[in-house]
């Protein structure tokens, strides 16, 4: 089994599910509070925000790496205080990659949570509040199971958009092998490799199931609950 | 039900995994090295099972112009190996390390290479005419310096600029040339001498470019061992096996 790829490429894959499962964790919490405010609140400059937050969707990766690069590179604005500070760079380490990855992935989560934010019934939250339940356990109890097949869409497509990701890491963390060289910068290490096509083949061929297995994953998981939902009512 | 279960374990399992598998250590020695070394070093490397005084060897190939900009901006680095002089130079200055922290190891030679496929004769000047021919990215690349350098010498850069294409590193216009998807490349002796898959068509004189000198930048003291390493005798044996012309040591 462990002959079917080579030690690099296993450390590649191994590297990609952590960049994409921590960038995931990272982004759902931050995807949950966006997609709240944008459903429920209307305030000056909501457009912006929105437009800000759909940015990695439609500007080229590159430029969300350059941009991370300026802002969190160990000579960028925010990352020479974090070093000079705590010491701390995540610059070419597969911290860096996590949040690349969880930025790009961003947009996509806030769409699918805000969807299901939306169309939540806003009855059965007032339901709840007139009977005497405080705003937060409204949240615990009634929105966040009625939401929680968006939650998980956005949570799977944040985690295939991860998976992918390419541009904006190799701008932000490049191609380092072992610390941020995923799948995707495995593959174009070597497709610009004198005989790397198998190799290039084999790491396509994982990408292409990995994703597809996460993308079915979140159809089937989304459809259950949605069904468990609908019986309850 | 149990299904749902099975599915969320699964993934724990694999989040857990990910994080198991071995990483990069403190002590790992980091050598930032020109693209054009990848076939000799990871030999060398090999030669060596991986090691260098107990700490293990991680290589990092691109291109020296991206290396350079890499290690200025904080990526971790032991020993750089640049194709040409200039990035090493322009990284001493940048980081403000002492000039003798630099060692010249190599010398190499541009050569223009054809897929084998391709049989008939081919130059330079031919490709002024037709065909397709590629380089490195002369912005970042040493080998496409080289190539610009000498293409400018003879007069044929502009003619031949609507048809080049540029490769992020000189590897990747081997790769092209060897799949045939490109007619030809300028790359190195090195890079022709390893590969059956593409002919050396025609040597370029040398006297047309800067000379291709490999220099070394020694980033941490960690990393002596390696440099002293590289200039041994056993070392310069491989260098010449795999095309390139060792410098004698101290120079």
């Amino acid at each position: 089994m462990t002959d079917l790829l080579s030690p690099a490429e296993w450390e590649a894959l191994a590297l990609s599910l952590r960049v994409a499962f921590v960038s995931m964790l990272g982004c759902l919490p931050v995807a949950l509070m966006f997609a709240f405010l944008l459903a429920r609140y209307r305030f000056p400059g909501k457009a912006l925000l929105d437009g800000f937050i759909h940015l990695p969707l439609v500007v080229p990766p590159v430029v969300i790496g350059y941009l991370l690069l300026v802002l969190l590179g160990r000579k960028g604005v925010l990352g020479a205080w974090l070093y000079d500070t705590f010491g701390v760079s995540i610059a070419f380490t597969w911290k860096g990659a996590a949040v690349a990855a969880a930025v790009m992935a961003l947009p996509l989560a806030v769409r699918a949570m805000r969807l299901a934010i939306e169309s939540v019934d806003r009855g059965l939250e007032d339901a709840a509040k007139t009977l005497g339940a405080r705003p937060m356990k409204v949240f615990a109890t009634v929105t966040l199971p009625l939401i929680s097949p968006g939650i998980l869409v956005g949570a799977l497509l944040a985690f295939a958009r991860a998976l992918g990701e390419f541009g904006a890491t190799i701008t932000f963390v490049s191609n380092i092998p072992g610390e941020t060289q995923t799948i995707p910068l495995a593959l174009y290490a070597q497709i610009q490799t004198p005989g790397g096509e198998a190799a290039a083949a084999r790491l396509a061929g994982i990408s292409i199931a990995v994703a597809l297995v996460a993308m079915i994953a979140s159809e089937v998981m989304a459809r259950r609950i949605r069904r468990s939902i609908g019986e309850a009512e | 039900m149990a299904c749902r279960f099975a599915g969320t374990l699964a993934a724990a399992f694999l989040a857990i995994a990910s994080f198991a598998y071995p990483q990069a250590r403190a002590e790992d020695l980091h050598v930032m090295a020109a693209a054009s070394l990848q076939p000799v070093l990871t030999a060398f490397l090999e030669a060596h099972g991986g090691e260098i005084d107990g700490d293990r060897l991680v290589p990092v190939f691109a291109s020296s112009g991206t290396l350079a900009r890499q290690i200025s901006q904080g990526a971790p680095a032991d020993l750089f190996l640049s194709a040409n002089p200039h990035w090493a130079d322009w990284l001493v200055e940048d980081l403000g390390l002492s000039p003798d922290r630099t060692a010249d190891l190599l010398e190499n030679r541009l050569v223009l290479v054809v897929p084998t496929a391709d049989s008939s004769p081919r130059t330079l000047l031919d490709f002024a005419g037709a065909g397709r021919l590629m380089l490195g990215d002369p912005a970042h690349v040493p080998a496409g310096q080289y190539a610009k350098q000498a293409l400018t010498a003879l007069k044929l850069w502009d003619g031949l600029t609507p048809r080049l294409v540029f490769g992020s590193n000189v590897r990747t216009a081997v790769a092209f040339v060897e799949r045939g998807e490109v007619d030809g490349a300028i790359v190195y002796r090195s890079d022709a001498v390893g590969s059956d898959r593409l002919r050396i068509a025609e040597e370029i004189d040398p006297g047309l470019h800067d000379p291709v000198v490999y220099r070394a930048v020694l980033l941490s003291d960690r990393a002596r061992g390696l440099l002293a390493a590289l200039q041994s005798a056993d070392a310069a044996a491989m260098f010449r096996r795999y095309g390139f012309e060792p410098l004698p040591h101290g120079q």
